[in-house]
């Protein structure tokens, strides 16, 4: 074709096509999501244990450190893991790690949060120990592999690009949560550094879910939400502005806690509040020039990024008095951790494991007739259930902690764990049922019709 | 093998995430068959790094393979990118 760019010698590998090569076995990723989303379930659970708690002010109860640790460690810090896994070779055109160390990766951050959360729940200090040494082991190898593969691609033409470079501030924030979580676990009580425990535990708390979490959502959803809304001509630079934003926001939220600057939060909620909404706007963006209906990745995405807009806000209110302040930051951590962090992984699970699954049973079946599309493993009925009982349990919940009513924060955490069940419930349909009946039932016309023309 | 049987061939080939085939999303730029039933096809993907880019290529090996083509060829290229408005665009000769 003329004027055509091609990527190397026809028949070759492109660099393109090179790009979507190095990732797992699709069975490693999936494990991961599915234990991942057994924490997500475990966690919900421990929240409706906490709810009264949270309800009264309570943010540093068993429940709630369970809770927290089992949501953004379990959950969301193993399905990174697993998308990373599959998803650097796409952005980065590098491989994270052989499948074996990101399977024991993996592993061993679930296995930790687990442990580490049961140590909180009983409690038992040498369960919190060793489930935060096994967590520690995991992450290290994780932010190993990470930076390696940065640094690979920083040496090639094309560099890490904008979703890379977020990645790696992401994992920044991961590298330096774990340890601090580990100081802190073994020290809950006395001040250090010339600090109060609070003020670390609530810094360690705001590094996590918004550099780590967020930082990750945002990275990661530059790159995802146009591609599952098959959008075209929406700004992309609106969201790589929201994610500088949101990182040196997290920095100045982080450092004002630790040091119990007020100047320095508030300054840092105020440019968290511009990165929210910079961020918004992009979700927006994205999804006034999607080409296909509205799927829970990218309403999750929207959701999340509004959460976190929501917190600054919660914790404005309390600072100028309008609500107790405990309870403004109990409700500003659900909204970052559930909200923002937990919606957005499960949004996304709905999309990647159906891609995961499509591609390690089907992809070699293409262009025969009666392969499935990724569409017939799409739990539909799930996906709109599922954000649904989400944003009423996670509105619930908020509304109870705010308004001190136990009553209306448990039922908010019940919606919130019937939500989680709805995510569990189409990993495991995708996997075992309608993964394994597509096959059978899935007939395009057009295939047929090809075959019958071309005779073969 | 004629052009029209390589492009209908094509046909089969359907997108899986979005449930059309190649020819009737765009994503195809060109099909040539020469005396010795040797196919190439020039072709884009939706998104540049598309993570299904291995399956969508061998999809059209093997349909075009099925339908007849003694040796098949596949240039996947993003210039010019490709857009939803090519959607049901004539594949030019």
């Amino acid at each position: 074709m003329s004027g055509a760019r091609v990527y190397g010698a026809p028949g070759a590998r492109t660099r393109e096509r090179m790009a979507s090569v190095g990732g797992p076995p699709w069975q490693v990723p999936v494990a991961l999501i599915a234990a991942a989303v057994i924490a997500y379930v475990a966690g919900a659970l421990a929240l409706l244990g906490g709810a009264g708690d949270l309800a009264a002010g309570a943010w540093y109860g068993r429940h709630q450190l369970a809770a927290a640790h089992l949501v953004g460690l379990g959950f969301v810090s193993v399905t990174a893991v697993a998308a990373l896994l599959q998803l650097v070779p796409v952005l980065l055109r590098t491989t994270l790690a052989p499948a074996w160390r990101g399977a024991a990766t993996g592993a061993a951050l679930w296995a930790g949060a687990a442990i580490m959360a049961a140590g909180f729940l009983v409690p038992v200090p040498r369960a919190i120990a060793a489930g935060g040494a096994l967590l520690a082991a995991g992450a290290a190898v994780f932010v190993a592999d990470v930076a390696a593969a940065l640094l690979r691609a920083a040496r090639t033409e094309a560099g890490p690009g904008a979703s890379g470079a977020g990645i790696g501030a992401a994992v920044a924030w991961f590298a330096a949560v774990v340890p601090a979580g580990a100081v802190l676990a073994g020290n809950r009580a006395d001040a250090f550094l010339g600090a109060r425990v609070t003020d670390l535990l609530a810094a360690h708390a705001a590094a996590a879910s918004l550099g780590w979490l967020g930082g990750l959502v945002l990275a990661v959803g530059l790159r995802l939400g146009p591609m599952f809304a098959l959008s075209h001509g929406y700004s992309r630079r609106r969201g790589v502005v929201a994610m500088v934003l949101w990182h040196v926001a997290t920095l100045a939220v982080v450092a004002g806690l630790a040091a119990d600057a007020a100047w320095l939060r508030a300054a840092g909620a105020a440019l968290l509040t511009v990165a929210s909404l910079t961020a918004l706007g992009f979700v927006a963006d994205v999804a006034r020039h999607r080409r296909r209906a509205v799927e829970a990745p990218i309403l999750h995405l929207g959701l999340g990024v509004a959460c976190a807009a929501a917190a600054v806000a919660v914790e404005a209110v309390a600072a100028a008095g309008g609500v107790d302040a405990a309870r403004g930051h109990a409700a500003a951590g659900v909204l970052v951790l559930v909200g923002l962090g937990a919606g957005v992984t499960a949004g996304h699970a709905f999309k990647v494991v159906p891609m995961l699954v499509w591609t390690g049973r089907y992809a070699a079946r293409m262009g025969t007739p009666g392969t499935p599309t990724l569409s017939d493993l799409y739990p539909a009925r799930l996906a709109h259930v599922e954000p649904v009982a989400f944003a009423a349990g996670l509105a619930l919940l908020v509304a109870g902690v705010l308004a001190g009513s136990r009553g209306l924060a448990a039922g908010g955490a019940c919606a919130l764990l019937a939500s989680a069940l709805a995510v569990a419930g189409a990993v495991a349909d995708c996997v075992f049922g309608r993964g394994r009946a597509a096959a059978a039932t899935s007939v395009h016309p057009t295939s047929s019709s090809t075959h019958t023309k071309g005779g073969a | 093998m004629t052009r029209d049987d390589a492009v209908a061939a094509l046909t089969g080939v359907v997108d899986p995430e979005l449930g059309v085939d190649i020819v009737s999303l765009g994503l195809v730029y060109g099909v040539d068959v020469d005396a010795c039933d040797v196919v190439a096809v020039t072709m884009t993907l939706t998104t540049a790094g598309c993570p299904l880019h291995d399956a969508i290529e061998g999809g059209v090996h093997r349909a075009l393979e099925r339908a007849g083509a003694r040796s098949t060829r596949v240039d996947v290229v993003f210039d010019p990118p490709w857009t939803p408005e090519r959607m049901g665009a004539p594949i030019p000769a």
